[in-house]
């Protein structure tokens, strides 16, 4: 079996982000913030050394303002609902991911930016949506979809001229490229802990850079100011109710140190090789055509009429692919795949050129109808 | 000296960013019962000698801090806020 869905999750990870919850659970598992003990404060180093980690990732200049979540839908819809008063217009691009457009459409005062047919997203779409009364520009860095990198540091300008925030989703391209908060002009960076950042599942990541012009839209028991019913203002707590899932980041804190010992330039340098090989082959094919710009590590494509879900089916467990509509309706429509979907092939940091020409092999042999 | 502060989350960072910085002997620990102004609260504690640069310190990282106080004796503090 090839795993090829990088996109979706990164499935093998370094073995010290293994080692480091098998640890943490096994001598460790204090709840974090709960007493003074060793073990609670145990927790609490594990999460404050999480944070030092994604702050040196992201350019955050207070790791405090880092904020853990569940995943990156969870630290999207933190930042988007919390943002937003009733009145508040919202813009979002035909690129997002539904882990932004349905946040939007619950608000429901939102406008799309329109993509072209490759997935790109000007700053001039961007402007065109936005109103006297628009409080948050959101855009996602790298499409899940077809791979297209945005112009985030212009979309970024283009927000804060209009007096709006700017939120970054970083899902596709956080251990891939470098996303720095002061670089890219982001507000707020949201992204997985599992993809690549190399973390374990149910992890995600928030950094807020002015936390006060956010609502926390989950409250309860921080194990701080206990004596109040008020949510405390104080970071992360704020943002941080209920227990959190401190063996998780003790693997993420690894995951992310592997990132920064790796360079996010050699991950990416490696991730962007691979798929310029597929793209390649690909092209030397009859009947097949690619989706997007060859900007990072993800290529959507599609096989003559063949249905996306049938081409994944031909490739079965061989191969570890994504077919369909990857929870992006919006960017389907601009690329103009809204009637199937595509085939993602998402090669990751684990992957080598061996498997790309294996996978090179099988889709040629659907081409030539041999499977 | 002992700084009282809200949380054990910002008291752990505290003492995480003053032993980095300074490379000093810093405690978490929970805040004594008379100066405890009810619930919560947890404290770091370090030797007299470093009182203004971990004020620095925490000047510097924007930690927020309840009050100062210096240890007169056993279970004495006076307020230095």
């Amino acid at each position: 079996m090839i795993y090829l869905d990088n996109a979706a999750t990164t499935r093998k990870k370094p073995y010290s982000v293994y080692a480091a919850m098998l640890r943490y659970s096994l001598f460790m598992g204090g709840n974090a913030g709960r007493g003074g003990n060793g073990l609670s404060l145990g927790g609490i180093n594990t999460i404050l050394s999480a944070q030092e980690s994604a702050a040196k990732l992201f350019g955050v200049a207070d790791e405090s303002n880092v904020i853990f979540t569940l995943n990156a839908t969870y630290a999207l819809n933190m930042a988007i609902l919390g943002t937003l008063a009733p009145d508040d217009h919202i813009v979002v691009t035909a690129m997002d991911h539904n882990s932004v457009l349905r946040p939007a459409a619950l608000h429901g005062n939102y406008s799309v930016a329109k993509a072209d047919k490759s997935g790109f997203v000007s700053p001039g779409s961007v402007r065109k949506c936005i109103k006297p009364n628009t409080k948050l520009v959101v855009c996602t860095h790298v499409s899940n979809v077809c791979g297209t990198r945005q112009n985030v540091a212009e979309i970024a300008r283009t927000a804060h001229k209009n007096g709006a925030l700017f939120l970054l989703d970083a899902s596709q391209s956080a251990g891939s490229m470098e996303v720095d908060m002061t670089k890219t002009g982001a507000d707020m960076i949201a992204c997985p802990g599992h993809k690549g950042l190399m973390g374990p599942m149910g992890t995600g990541i928030l950094c807020i850079k002015e936390p006060e012009r956010v609502r926390a839209i989950i409250v309860g028991g921080t194990g701080s100011e206990s004596e109040s019913v008020a949510q405390p203002d104080s970071m992360p707590e704020k943002f941080h109710s209920g227990t959190v899932n401190t063996p998780a980041l003790a693997g993420l804190k690894k995951g992310i140190d592997f990132v920064l010992d790796t360079g996010v330039d050699a991950i990416g340098r490696h991730e962007h090789r691979l798929n310029t090989i597929f793209r390649d082959n690909l092209r030397e094919m009859d009947g097949i055509k690619i989706y997007g710009r060859n900007d990072t590590g993800i290529t959507a494509f599609n096989i003559g009429n063949i249905p996306s879900e049938d081409v994944a089916a031909m490739l079965g467990d061989n191969f570890i692919i994504r077919a369909g509509y990857h929870c992006a309706p919006l960017a389907h429509k601009a690329l103009g795949t809204d009637n199937g979907g595509a085939v993602r092939v998402s090669p990751g940091y684990y992957n080598t050129v061996k498997d790309i020409e294996k996978i090179t092999d099988a889709v040629y042999k659907i081409v030539k109808r041999e499977i | 000296m002992l700084v009282t502060i809200g949380s054990v989350t910002t008291a752990s960072r505290a003492a995480k960013v003053i032993r980095r910085e300074l490379g000093i002997n810093v405690q978490v620990i929970h805040t004594p019962t008379q100066l405890n102004r009810g619930g919560c609260s947890y404290s770091i504690r370090f030797s007299d000698n470093y009182h203004m640069s971990v004020k620095r310190v925490i000047s510097d990282y924007r930690i927020p801090v309840k009050r100062w106080y210096s240890e007169e004796g056993a279970g004495v503090y006076n307020d230095l806020s």
